[in-house]
């Protein structure tokens, strides 16, 4: 990194997938190649994203690349820095400060487990980061199963990797929307209506989970309730967050500065916040 | 590390030399009169601002280490595409008569925001980068502080181990005897800026080390204020104790004014954006910010973890004096500095709460 942690590196977006009517996935490239280098990117980080004018924001990268100085993240033009974003085409340049914060990897070695992902609406994509890392070293992990829904099937983002993954035969993918709508023939319902469609081996199994607030607290709910063990139940914390380097004070719960200690926790260490994760 | 080395600089000597300072194009801050009698810590651009009698101004050092606001770099859209440029070498600067309180605050930032911090990112080295704002002011700095002979009405630094002399943690500290200062050098920064004007400070008279003794003893009775709860409170904290109640009763008097957090020269949250500068330029900077505002914690999509006055002033006090910082800051979040409880329009100042708080570990838990 820079050793001015607050200046980012001039990138290029280089691709842009339109996923839902405001929701794109960006591909990105670090310019200078000495920078570039330095980009090495675990999964479950995320980087803050500078649109010089509008500001920054940060965003969970949604890929494992094996190549240093790329990165790939998928955002919803909801505020003023998703917006301008929003504007950009292939072509044009931003900053990158990262890769930022702790990975998936850092929590319970879960090799040799079963996997069980569960996203909501676009939780999906910082989780894809693992689901990345699982299908490169898809031989160190058992069983692995993914629940992803949305709140209608227009929300439901990475349809075309989505369409790759059912047809895996060393995946099960189930999807759930809460409202349905013309086409829609699968679940309807929360994605905890899924929870009794599976069969687990509970002690054996990993939980990842990332989506809205609401739904984490219901997902983290049923799973205690299903009998998993706390420190096998990770999830990422999100919060509004200015730096990203555990300095300006926003995103912390408690004395945790999501940016540096987070953004990802296992739930052992979520219910001993002095304040409500959720 | 103190290294224990002496000297005594005569008042009459301080105008010279402060002027020739600036005259060198140092950058010399200071205590300065404000308009209506207070005083605050500012740049001074002759020997002839600085304020006469005065304790601690409304503003620490924190208006030099910690600007409110701070350019952090500037863009510019260039033929070849963005270029970034950092802001550029500054003078050295001199603080001049800062008070204990405002240095322990300083030695507290460099905790914070200085290189090994427990809060920076955790880079590949392992070794986490420095705030590089916040160590480019504080390297180019000598900070010359003064034991306070007599308390001011509302301090109690006594109780957080943060004066009214220190034993560490400066560059010189001065000691007022009257007709000149008692000159303690505390690192080897502070040895070169006595080296530098030899002709200005003699060696240490006799007794003079035994008289800015006598002067300690002396001004640890002159609190007015003392607060020395601050134990007990943080255990009603950390054990539970204070209900939503207690923190609705704070906020009941509480205007959201972030006065407190304002004048704390140990609060250090801030806000970035950037501004453009013209067509094609613009620059990022950062400036304080609080945990007090609404938006300091709203989300884009309207939620607020934190949506209540109740849950920020339980905020506040719990970064200052819980255990869970504790643990991971050298000391606790307040230097006892007094200036929260001349700001507060609601008297739910520092010392106020922490009263409280023990008070409400008098009861029962339970009730
Ligand atoms: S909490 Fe109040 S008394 Fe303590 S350092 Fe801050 S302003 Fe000073
Ligand atoms: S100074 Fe007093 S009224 Fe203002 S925000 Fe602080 S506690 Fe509230």
């Amino acid at each position: 990194m820079n050793p001015n942690i607050y200046l980012p590196y001039v990138s290029e977006i280089t691709d842009i997938k339109q996923e839902t009517p405001d929701t794109r996935t960006y591909d990105v490239r670090i310019k200078k190649k000495d920078e570039a280098k330095l980009f090495v990117s675990r999964p479950g980080q995320f980087v803050e994203c500078s649109v010089f004018g509008a500001g920054e924001a940060p965003f969970g990268l949604t890929t494992s690349p094996q190549e240093p100085g790329v990165m790939t993240f998928t955002v919803r033009a909801c505020g003023r820095v998703t917006d301008a974003l929003a504007l950009l085409k292939a072509g044009d340049q931003i900053g990158i400060k990262g890769p930022l914060g702790n990975s998936f990897l850092d929590k319970i070695d879960s090799r040799g487990k079963d996997i069980l992902v569960i996203g909501g609406g676009i939780g999906l994509p910082p989780l894809r980061s693992m689901i990345d890392h699982i299908f490169q070293h898809r031989k160190d992990y058992g069983e692995f199963t993914i629940l992803y829904g949305a709140r209608t099937p227009d929300l439901l983002v990475y349809k075309y990797e989505l369409e790759k993954w059912s047809q895996r035969d060393d995946l099960k993918l189930l999807q759930t929307v809460d409202v349905g709508g013309p086409g829609w023939n699968g679940n309807v319902g929360v994605v905890t209506t899924l929870f009794p469609k599976l069969k687990l081996d509970i002690p054996n199994t990993v939980v990842y989970t990332c989506g809205p607030p609401i739904m984490i607290k219901f997902v983290i709910i049923e799973l205690l309730k299903l009998g998993f063990p706390e420190k096998q139940i990770v999830s990422t914390l999100e919060r509004y967050m200015k730096c990203g380097v555990g300095k300006c004070g926003h995103c912390c719960i408690g004395h945790k500065y999501v940016c540096t200690e987070g953004p990802v926790f296992d739930y052992t260490e979520i219910k001993g916040l002095a304040e409500e994760a959720f | 590390m103190p290294q224990n080395k002496n000297y005594s600089l005569a008042k009459s000597k301080v105008p010279e030399l402060l002027s020739r300072l600036i005259k060198k194009g140092d950058e010399v801050w200071g205590p300065l009169a404000g308009e209506n009698g207070d005083n605050f810590l500012g740049r001074l651009s002759s020997e002839k601002d600085l304020a006469g009698e005065y304790v601690n101004g409304y503003l620490g050092a924190k208006r030099y280490v910690f600007p409110q606001n701070e350019e952090m770099f500037r863009y510019r859209n260039a033929k070849g595409g963005i270029e970034l440029n950092q802001p550029g070498e500054m003078p050295r600067a001199v603080i001049w008569g800062l008070r204990s309180c405002d240095m322990s605050a300083v030695n507290y930032f460099d905790s914070f925001f200085g290189r090994g911090a427990k809060s920076g990112p955790d880079w590949k080295s392992g070794e986490p980068l420095p705030d590089p704002l916040y160590e480019a002011r504080r390297n180019r700095a000598v900070f010359i502080t003064i034991g306070c002979n007599v308390a001011g009405p509302k301090c109690f630094c006594v109780c957080t181990d943060s004066g009214p002399f220190l034993s560490q943690g400066y560059d010189i500290q001065l000691a007022d005897l009257g007709d000149r200062y008692f000159a303690e050098v505390g690192s080897p920064r502070g040895e070169e800026f006595v080296n530098e004007f030899k002709d200005l400070f003699s060696p240490a008279g006799n007794g003079d080390q035994l008289a800015r003794r006598a002067l300690e003893n002396q001004a640890e009775k002159t609190f007015q204020q003392p607060v020395s709860f601050f134990a007990k409170a943080m255990r009603r904290m950390d054990q539970g104790h204070l209900k939503p109640e207690f923190w609705q009763k704070v906020a009941d008097y509480c205007i959201g004014c972030g006065g407190c957090i304002y004048v704390c020269p140990m609060c250090s949250c801030f806000d970035v954006d950037d501004k453009a500068l013209g067509e094609s330029e613009g620059m990022r900077y950062r400036s304080w910010d609080t945990c007090d505002f609404a938006g300091f914690t709203r989300e884009v999509s309207g939620h607020n973890p934190r949506a209540t006055r109740a849950d920020r002033r339980k905020r506040w006090f719990y970064h200052k004096v819980s255990m869970d910082y504790l643990e991971k800051n050298p000391v606790i979040g307040c230097v006892g500095c007094g200036r929260c409880v001349i700001a507060c329009p609601g008297e739910v100042d520092m010392p106020t709460v922490i009263r409280w708080m023990r008070k409400t570990g008098d009861q029962s838990p339970k009730s």
